[in-house]
């Protein structure tokens, strides 16, 4: 019966082909997204947590951990799993008799290296060279490197190098060298014993203590920071919340809804595709019936007979997927590394990963084909032996979807009772998308009566709209497959240029000065700053310029708040600094000149947007900022620059809570008429000890990163209107079978085929103008959610969604393009069948 | 015509999939993470050597004094603090045996005390080990941890004010000043209320003052001199507190042996271990008996009386094995004793308590309690070294 089945099937070799590539494709993008994002994800997650691994805390303060307090934790009787870690990022070059290799950055651990073995034993993984000898590395600085940097530095056990550090140059030896062939995200890391880690810092202060805690045991712990003393000046902080990933986990849940709808499509072509080549296959299920074959038989012939396909395409697919999982890491590593991530662009493919993308392309392709194929097992012989099956029951799918509707408002009732739920507003879009799903039909009949009314006067235009709207049913596919793909489309993209445009002006405001100076990009590790002497040489350059009109020296560092790390900025805010400030809220009856004053005086704070959001603070709010230091919230300022929050505060109060920071940085405003690029060229101004950098070129530069985060979502939205095609494809192609006996009927009555071609286009492009129209509003109700809403609980920051019409024409025109194509491809392929 | 199917199946079917197929799509990845890690016993086994110059040497003219001699000596290449106990619950009688051992090892003999305490004192070149064990007479079961730290910002070492030895929270500390007895040993290996957590924490009060070992404290381990040690015992403590055992505290009392020694030499070469052993009898007197075995073996003797005076022991002791026990990977270790002294007159057998008492850590030795018969009864503790290097 299968043999049989299956040869059927290959007469009709275009529409195995439609159902291999729409299965494909949809596995392909969900394979490709699956695949990029786990495995960025994988490597960012290896790259932040290969030494965290385990820990589930860290005890962290702003000037670093006194080993005292780790020697207290160690020997308290509660016997907490703690470990140690020195953190430095220095460069370094190694010399030889041709030169100065390039210099290479590094991420070095000091590590106790007892307390892994016993907490953490995982550390010594991969270890291909050297040896763990004790008194070595205890006693004599010396390091272990990855292979990848070993070899490329050509380094072999026993050799010395510089080593670049914040205290200067320091010899180190190779004693050394682990395996990252497999793990490349360890290539950047070195090792070091803790205490020559700590000389290499010149600092006593450890980085962080890692901590494996339940939660009953960071309580314990928290009560015992504050019965030691300890409270005020370490914050514990539990790793998730820690680790900065909201806007990735908001990045990823985008790329895979998008993968999901495109699994959809796919599922749609299915549908379409094994329901046209049942109907067409009906004659010989009649005869297999009569020949003895039961509906089970029957039906179980057929999910195997899907099964294989789909399996097949499904690997098509995993192979396709794959295939673009390349092209896509790029842009994903790029727009990680716009949220301050490193990680490495290498494919991640596990075996498990191969069986759920089998399973969910394969299952996929059963569900959708499960309807059709049960209805067929619901006739008898007789009634397959008439002229179409009816497989289609449009008012039962109604009202299945109605039950859906109802569900989805529920849920989402429910979950909105929480705020700050992304799940909440999904569930809004979901169920607003099967609104619009369920306002097709009643949309197109609208418009077919309009047009009747208006073509009353020419037949074959009126035939086209009746015939459009007798077939509604059948085409509700198409028009479905056309609402989602253009509705997604334009919400996403709405969603991303409105973010742009806030993002944009936002950096055009704020870049209001027009020269930024830094520390030069040295071989010193660490926070930069600008030393006495670099400061003095600057200060003396720009006081002798006659250019500049101002310039405001800028300070900066990282506080612990309620479990957040939040950088704090001070500075003394002159009025050109001041004006590119927007407040979301101030205290009321004070004007902003008089809050600038106050927060000059020290009598209160500014926080940025997604602080207050993420801290649920209002102006007017006491903030503790340490011990002893509590100040009012002045404003609430708009920023789109850290979604972890910021903080101004006063020169005085930041000098109280970390004493002598030298500043990191001078902001230079320059007398109108003064061009900054020439400026800059004049003798003086370049100097070694600093980076110049004009505020046109960082609003560029940070276009360019935007530009590169979000074509990631322009390259898939490409992917998925594809699939798109070619699931309208395979509905008008359904439907073209199923009229043609109308069709023969047109043809007997001399019709021209290329008049019968026009029938079948002018239905399409009712139906994608039909669609279209819902998409439009659809789409745009969507990007004000995604935009307004979803943004604001994901990242706190607020974006005024931004209207373009351009964007609605050109969705609506590509769709009616495409439906006109997937028109021109069933008219075709139909006459010719 | 009836279904080929009933819809309720097909329903159920497609439910099942739905989920199945949401929790695929749903399922992280699981992050590949390497189990691999390198041995600790050769980290341990690479540290200085204790051949090479700059070490303190034990030397007959050196005097003991306390409290100064109670804690680390740090040039000299090793050291360690001792107590063993032999305790029963006070409600059903179960006897426990307990060590509690830590070791000091310098790592480089040039760079000790090149590292002031202020300026990086994570650079100190001293590692601490430190054995816990209890053996559970009762249950049959014997457990033990070991335990690595440096020393250094005060992770783990001795101090003078109050008195006290420990390795993180591992810790043995007196309760008066100047005197390290009556003291307190806290000591827990895992945490919370696990079937396999054990630990203790006990009350010890010295019954006899400290015991000089060898000639006052001058241990000498081999004829040919050079080969020797500083070493002093409390050789009987009164014991009370509560031991933990699979989860449960029990209250216990007894007896407890407690030595400190410190070396630069270990053994000569043809020296291959010793069996050493600290009997507490029930008539008041305390016997220790070191053999080092080697060609010929080199024995030392110390006992003391009822008040903890020395007692001259004369004449080589004769000490015949009667049985042995073999540890699964072929290890053999002797495991019944007959002791037998001249002057005084004594015809002991020693049997372990367990026989399985064997320390398989980083360094591989069998420590355990044992029991006393014959002429005389008593209890105390066995060291068995240098087996597992003749398998």
């Amino acid at each position: 019966m299968l043999v049989a089945s299956v040869r059927s099937l290959l007469q009709q070799p275009l529409q195995l082909f439609l159902l291999l590539l729409g299965m494909a494709l949809g596995v392909a993008i969900v394979a490709a997204v699956q695949l990029s994002t786990a495995s960025a994800r994988h490597s960012y997650q290896a790259a932040i947590t290969q030494l965290d691994s385990g820990a589930t805390h860290q005890l962290r303060a702003l000037a670093g951990i006194p080993s005292q307090l780790y020697v207290q934790l160690q020997r308290a009787p509660q016997s907490w799993s703690v470990l140690p870690v020195v953190r430095l990022e220095p460069q370094f070059v190694v010399t030889s008799s041709q030169g100065d290799s390039p210099a290479l950055k590094l991420q070095l651990y000091g590590l106790d290296l007892l307390i892994e073995q016993r907490l953490r034993p995982g550390i010594f993984s991969g270890m291909v060279e050297g040896q763990l000898d004790w008194s070595v590395l205890m006693l004599q600085p010396s390091i272990w490197l990855s292979k990848q940097v070993a070899t490329k530095q050509g380094l072999t056990i026993g050799d010395s190098f510089i080593l670049h550090t914040p205290s200067g140059c320091h010899s180190v030896t190779l004693v050394g060298i682990f395996d990252d062939s497999q793990r490349p995200e360890l290539a950047q890391r070195a090792l070091m014993d803790i205490g020559q880690a700590l000389m290499l810092k010149r600092e006593t202060q450890l980085s962080y203590l890692d901590m494996m805690l339940t939660e009953t045991q960071a309580e314990v712990l928290q009560s015992w920071l504050i019965e030691y003393g300890w409270a005020e000046r370490v914050n514990l902080v539990q790793l998730e919340q820690h680790n900065p990933q909201p806007l990735g986990d908001a990045f990823y849940f985008n790329l895979n809804a998008m993968a999901l709808l495109a699994l959809l499509m796919g599922s749609l072509v299915v549908y379409s595709v094994i329901a046209l080549s049942l109907q067409q296959r009906q004659p010989l299920f009649a005869t297999l019936r009569l020949a003895g074959v039961s509906a089970a038989g029957l039906i179980s012939g057929l999910l195997l007979e899907l099964l294989l396909l789909s399996s097949l395409a499904t690997l098509a697919g995993i192979a396709l997927g794959m295939m673009l999982a390349h092209g896509l890491m790029p842009l994903l590593v790029e727009s990680q590394a716009a949220f301050s991530v490193a990680p490495v662009a290498r494919l991640h493919l596990s075996g498990g990963d191969l069986l759920r993308l089998w399973l969910l392309g394969s299952g996929g392709a059963l569900l959708a084909a499960l309807w059709p194929c049960l209805q067929l097992a619901r006739c008898s012989p007789l009634q397959l032996q008439q002229p179409v099956m009816d497989t289609l029951q449009p008012e039962r799918q109604v009202s299945r979807w109605r039950l859906m509707l109802v569900v989805m408002l529920l849920l989402a009732a429910g979950l909105l009772q929480q705020q700050q739920n992304l799940w909440a507003l999904y569930s809004v879009i979901a169920a607003l998308t099967l609104i619009c799903a369920l306002l097709l039909a009643p949309l197109l009949r609208m418009l077919a009566l309009g047009l009747s009314q208006l073509l009353r006067r020419r037949p074959l235009a009126l035939m086209v709209v009746r015939d459009g709207l007798r077939q509604q049913h059948y085409s509700q596919g198409m028009m479905l497959v056309l609402l989602l793909s253009l509705s997604s489309s334009i919400a996403i993209s709405g969603m991303t240029s409105s973010f742009h445009q806030a993002f944009h002006s936002w950096l055009q405001q704020r870049l209001d000065a027009a020269i930024y100076i830094s520390p030069a990009d040295n071989h010193s590790g660490g926070t930069r700053h600008l030393d006495d002497k670099t400061l003095q040489a600057l200060q003396a350059r720009l006081l002798s310029s006659p250019e500049v009109k101002a310039y405001d020296l800028r300070w900066r560092q990282s506080l612990w708040l309620q479990g957040r790390e939040v950088s704090l900025y001070s500075a003394n805010f002159p009025q050109a600094a001041t004006d590119s400030y927007q407040f979301i809220d101030q205290l009321a009856k004070v004007d902003s000149k008089t809050l600038w004053q106050q927060l000059r005086a020290g009598e209160g704070v500014m926080i940025s947007e997604p602080l207050a959001w993420h801290l649920k603070l209002k102006a007017g709010d006491q903030l503790q900022l340490g011990p002893a230091l509590s100040r009012p919230v002045l404003a609430i300022y708009s920023d789109y620059g850290s979604y972890q929050g910021r903080m101004l505060v006063g020169r005085s109060d930041f000098q109280r809570l970390f004493q002598a920071v030298p500043p990191y940085g001078v902001r230079v405003w320059l007398w109108p008429g003064v061009d900054a690029q020439s400026l800059i060229t004049e003798p003086g101004w370049q100097d070694s000890r600093w980076q110049l950098r004009l505020a046109g070129l960082i609003l560029q530069r940070s276009d360019q990163l935007f530009e590169q985060t979000f074509l990631i979502t322009d390259a898939l939205q490409l992917l998925f209107l594809l699939v798109a095609l070619l699931a309208m494809g395979t509905n008008l192609l359904a439907l073209q079978h199923h009229r043609r006996t109308e069709s023969q009927r047109y043809r007997a009555l001399g019709m021209s085929p290329a008049l019968r071609r026009l029938i079948v286009l002018g239905q399409a492009l009712l139906l994608a103008f039909s669609a279209g129209l819902l998409s439009l509003i659809l789409g745009e109700l969507l990007a004000l959610l995604l935009t307004e809403q979803v943004q604001k609980v994901a990242f706190g920051w607020s974006i005024p969604w931004q209207y373009d019409g351009w964007r609605s024409l050109i969705a609506l025109l590509s769709g009616m393009v495409a439906a006109l194509l997937a028109a021109w491809l069933a008219a075709t392929v139909g006459g010719k069948s | 015509m009836k279904p080929a199917l009933k819809k309720a199946q097909w329903l159920g079917l497609l439910v099942v999939m739905l989920l199945l197929l949401a929790l695929i799509f749903m399922a992280e990845p699981t992050a590949h993470t390497s189990q691999s890690s390198q041995s600790l016993h050769r980290l341990v086994n690479s540290t200085g050597s204790d051949t090479q110059p700059g070490w303190q040497q034990a030397s007959v003219d050196y005097q003991l004094q306390f409290p100064r001699d109670h804690l680390a000596h740090n040039r000299f290449a090793v050291e360690w603090w001792y107590l063993t106990a032999n305790l029963k619950a006070q409600q059903t009688g179960d006897h426990f045996g307990v060590q509690f051992t830590i070791f000091r090892r310098a790592l480089n003999a040039v760079q000790v005390g090149s590292v002031a305490p202020d300026q990086n004192p994570w650079l100190q070149p001293q590692l601490y080990m430190g054995h816990l064990a209890l053996t559970d007479t009762a249950n049959a079961q014997h457990y033990s941890v070991q335990r690595f730290s440096r020393q250094g910002p005060g992770l783990a070492g001795s101090a003078a004010q109050p008195l006290s030895i420990w390795l993180e929270d591992w810790r043995l500390q007196a309760n008066q000043p100047d005197q390290l007895f009556p003291a307190q040993l806290r000591a827990q290996a895992f945490r919370g209320q696990r079937p396999q957590s054990f630990g203790y924490q006990l009350q010890l009060t010295p019954l006899k003052p400290l015991l000089l070992q060898g000639e006052q404290g001058y241990s000498a381990k081999s004829e040919e001199g050079g080969n020797a040690s500083h070493y002093y015992s409390a050789t009987r403590l009164a014991v009370t507190g509560q031991v933990l055992r699979q989860g449960g505290w029990v209250d216990v009392q007894g007896l407890a042996w407690y030595d400190h020694e410190w070396t630069s030499t270990t053994l000569s070469k043809n020296q291959t271990g010793w069996d050493w052993f600290a009997l507490q009898l029930e008539d008041g007197r305390d016997l220790t008996v070191i053999r080092v075995r080697g060609q010929p073996d080199y024995w030392q003797l110390t006992m003391s009386d009822q008040q903890g005076r020395p007692l001259p022991v004369k004449g080589l002791p004769r000490l015949q094995v009667l049985g042995h026990w073999q540890s699964k990977d072929g290890v053999r270790y002797p495991a019944h004793w007959r002791l037998q002294l001249t002057a005084p007159e004594l015809d002991l057998e020693i049997r372990p308590r367990l026989a399985n008492q064997e320390m398989r850590h980083t360094v591989r030795y069998w420590e355990g309690a044992v029991t006393v018969s014959g002429s005389h009864r008593g209890q105390g503790y066995a060291e068995l070294t240098g087996y597992d290097a003749a398998r």
